[in-house]
């Protein structure tokens, strides 16, 4: 695959979910600037997602349906860098639906469509905005935040987690804090109110800032800090590029990121457009998550619609969407492979592959690759091409190509072709190439 | 297909580089029997580490219910005297204990009162490593259980010499050189292939093998997606065996964290010769409305553990197990305004098994001595408990593990 292509191929992989054939011609024709450009101004791109799904009816009032209508918004939007901040805020600024009861579905759209809207714009304005959002309320208890005995969930995963890191902030300042968002709670119809009877509205100091301090307050405060820039640019930086950022790279990101007064979409579109994003050192360089995989094997397939078990199947691959195994969300890279997950990735590639459109869709014509690519290299090099970016060491094409030629006596050809293709996409999408992203 | 016992025997070590992978594993492996476990003969068995996920409230589960400060402190979340197990004058268990009390009595629970370590964190996860690590002051990358296992002779390097029940491998197994898996069912633990054609099925292992020991190094993470892969394969039949044809005499509960330990007990009858098992039951971060989701747990985790020593009893090897609870941190000592408490610090610890001394360890710590913070001071350093574990049930070299001697408690021999 030349360069180019290659480039935008990695783009849209990190900065979306991937791309099918026809997305990615259209991009290259398009080129690399202009491509980021439209990925950071989604409001730019005419988009039927909502229709479509519209059309299919999800049951938003369970979870089961409110992640059924996710996934297939990932496969269907013509905004993927939106999307994607979607997942990343989802696993950053964390939730669950396990703390919401019967609420789950209404509140985790609700927190979604946050994220969606807000997901590139004013980091400041985010952080009021999800302090106020009532799955986050919920989750974190402070709903139950009171004067007089402050619970301090909220504002101590706010500082360690979602804002500032450990080290940079101390207890002192979590117990001030949680007095600041005393009162920050939830009415009947699960809007934000503040209680002003439970507010304590006394003196406090969050980080040297003193005054009788409420919640947006305190997160003047966290901005105030140069450790703030600093951590977001890089857990970016890493969602992004690559895991092991210099440190001058991220001081760098982080000064952009301050001058523009906590502009999410200008530190991502410097992240990028940045040499680092676009070195021979990104690419590849990071471990696909399970949603990642599962959606970008059915866009590199050409699928039109989700397995009704995705959700399931995620699981098993150790990313339960709405339900991350705790507020600091997936841990990713490495975390994501073990044996277990990585027979589940196998299996589900086994299924893809092996789908003949008895129980939904099928992927792949082996005879139609076969009249068109003729023989075992041309149809080893067309999904090499299609599933790794061509990206296949000498060694492991020559093992794929042992693989595809030997046909067993008394298998006719038809078989053959069946049997031998359907098992080389299968074999690609588990070897440890296609785990990368 | 030869399971990684038989690859090990013929003495092949698997390399990355360019190196093909060998012709013999081109041969389908017929099924072999499972030779015997082989324990080293200086550990007494294996040991179970349950953990309780988000920071169990240690006052409301060993209760000090004599003491007038605990309702003082607590009078919404005070639990109520009539309704607790005493264990002595001074303490006694949550009322949804009564299983693990039966196990007090019975000599097979051993409790470990305040447990900590000096300058507490309070954040879940770097409370959570620093018990993973047995590392409370610098950031130790690998886990206690790893370097155990890393430093053991436990049967051949590369087995199954860990297992871990759940979707992650926890950091404490992480070494480098030593394979435990993180399984959540057994049963999904199988390479599937197209079921059109069966017979497909050994040239496609074998082709992944090829691609996985012919990968080149090109990318940072290549090299361990290979070796994880290897491992899945290997491993995927051999633990496949024993999830076929076992069956227990005893009833699990139908909760998540039984089943789990329903899945250890059935691996302990398939005598692989895994060392140590780790099994989570989470939701004890009750910063509000503590006690129903408390009580609710504290049921769960006393009826699963009752279970699987019932399982162990049936299968005989009640005294060659060990299982041992604990959580990343206990909780403030007031209760908070959500009739729920915060992160604090030192925490009760419990030992089940037929093969140690029950009773009561450690000291419980003064509700009339909190630190400035108003948390409990510890009076046992978790290492401690980690060593007599070590060096008194798994027979190694706990100063080599931890970095640093500690002197082991009385509840193993």
């Amino acid at each position: 695959m030349d360069q180019a292509r290659r480039e935008l191929s990695h783009l849209l992989r990190r900065a979306g979910f991937g791309a099918s054939a026809a997305e990615l011609d259209r991009a290259v024709r398009a080129g690399f600037d202009a491509t980021v450009e439209a990925l950071l101004h989604p409001e730019t791109v005419a988009d039927d997602t909502e229709d479509r799904l519209d059309a299919l009816g999800f049951d938003l009032s369970r979870a089961d349906g409110v992640r059924q209508a996710w996934l297939h918004r990932m496969l269907y939007t013509q905004r993927p860098l939106q999307e994607k901040m979607v997942l990343f805020w989802h696993g950053h600024l964390t939730s669950s639906v396990t703390k919401l009861g019967r609420r789950a579905g209404p509140l985790m759209t609700k927190q979604l469509a946050l994220y969606r809207a807000q997901g590139l714009g004013n980091w400041r304005d985010l952080l009021r905005a999800v302090s106020r959002d009532g799955a986050m309320l919920f989750y974190l208890d402070n709903r139950l935040n009171r004067k007089g005995a402050p619970n301090e969930n909220y504002a101590r995963e706010l500082m360690e987690l979602f804002s500032l890191g450990i080290g940079n902030y101390d207890e002192h300042d979590v117990r001030e804090a949680a007095r600041a968002f005393t009162g920050w709670t939830i009415d009947r119809d699960g809007e934000f109110q503040v209680n002003a009877r439970q507010h304590d509205d006394g003196p406090k100091t969050v980080l040297g800032r003193s005054g009788a301090l409420a919640g947006d307050d305190v997160i003047d405060a966290i901005l105030a800090q140069p450790a703030a820039a600093t951590f977001l640019a890089r857990k970016l930086f890493r969602f992004f590029a690559y895991d092991d950022p210099d440190p001058a790279v991220v001081d760098r990101l982080a000064g952009v990121f301050r001058d523009s007064d906590y502009d999410l979409r200008t530190l991502v579109g410097a992240i990028l457009r940045s040499p680092e994003f676009r070195s021979d050192k990104a690419y590849h360089a990071l471990i696909k998550s399970p949603v990642e995989y599962a959606i970008g094997s059915l866009k590199l397939l050409g699928a039109e619609t989700v397995p009704a078990d995705l959700p399931a199947v995620l699981r098993r691959m150790g990313q339960d969407l709405l339900n991350p195994p705790s507020v600091k969300g997936w841990d990713g890279g490495q975390a994501w492979i073990n044996a277990a997950t990585l027979l589940e990735r196998s299996n589900y590639a086994n299924r893809l592959a092996s789908a003949r459109g008895e129980h939904g869709e099928s992927y792949l014509d082996p005879a139609e690759l076969v009249h068109r690519y003729r023989t075992p290299e041309g149809v080893v090099d067309h999904l090499a091409e299609v599933l790794l970016d061509g990206d296949c060491p000498a060694a492991s094409r020559a093992a794929l190509l042992d693989y595809a030629r030997d046909a067993s006596a008394g298998v006719n050809d038809d078989d053959a072709a069946d049997r031998k293709i359907r098992g080389l996409a299968h074999l690609i999408m588990a070897s440890p190439l296609y785990q990368l992203s | 297909m030869p399971t990684r016992r038989e690859f090990l025997r013929q003495g092949l070590v698997l390399v990355s580089v360019g190196v093909a992978a060998p012709a013999f594993l081109a041969k389908t492996g017929l099924a072999t029997p499972l030779p015997g476990a082989s324990h080293s003969a200086v550990s007494r068995g294996a040991l179970v580490v349950v953990q309780l996920s988000g920071g169990n409230d240690g006052l409301n589960t060993v209760v000090p219910y004599a003491d007038p400060l605990y309702r003082e402190l607590r009078p919404q979340l005070g639990l109520p005297e009539s309704e607790l197990l005493p264990l002595d004058a001074a303490l006694a268990f949550h009322p949804a204990l009564g299983p693990l009390k039966a196990r007090f009595d019975a000599g097979q629970l051993a409790v470990v009162l305040g447990v900590g370590y000096p300058n507490p964190d309070r954040s879940h996860f770097r409370s959570m490593d620093i018990w993973q690590t047995a590392d409370p002051a610098a950031y130790a990358k690998d886990g206690w259980l790893g370097r155990y296992l890393s430093g053991c002779q436990c049967g051949r390097q590369d087995e199954a010499a860990g297992i871990a029940i759940g979707q992650a491998l926890p950091r404490a197994f992480w070494t480098e050189n030593v394979f435990v898996p993180a399984i959540t069912n057994l049963g999904n633990y199988r390479f599937q292939t197209d079921p059109r054609w069966p017979d497909d099925r050994a040239a496609q292992i074998q082709t992944l093998q090829a691609l996985d020991a012919r990968h080149e190094a090109l990318r940072p993470y290549a090299e361990f997606l290979a070796q994880q892969s290897l491992n899945a394969l290997a491993s995927a039949d051999e633990l496949g065996r024993v999830a076929s044809g076992w069956s227990t005499p005893v009833d699990y509960p139908n909760t998540p964290f039984a089943q789990a330990l329903k899945q250890v007990g059935q691996l302990i009858a398939g005598d692989l010769g895994t060392r140590v098992y780790y099994v989570n039951l989470g939701g004890f971060d009750t910063h509000g409305n503590q006690k129903n989701t408390q009580q609710r747990l504290l049921e769960q985790l006393a009826a699963g553990l009752d279970a699987f020593q019932q399982d162990l009893e049936a299968m005989g090897k009640a005294d060659q197990v060990l299982t041992m609870t604990f959580s990343e941190f206990g909780r403030r000592a007031r209760e908070n305004g959500s009739q729920g408490t915060d992160h604090g610090t030192a925490e009760p610890m419990f030992l089940l098994g037929a093969g140690l001394r029950g009773g009561l360890y450690g000291s419980q710590p003064g509700l009339d001595n909190l630190d400035a913070q108003g948390d409990l001071q510890y009076q046992v350093d978790f290492r401690a408990v980690y060593a007599t574990v070590l060096m008194r049930w798994l027979g190694a070299d706990a100063e080599a593990v931890l970095g640093a001697p500690f002197e082991p408690l009385a509840f193993l021999a």
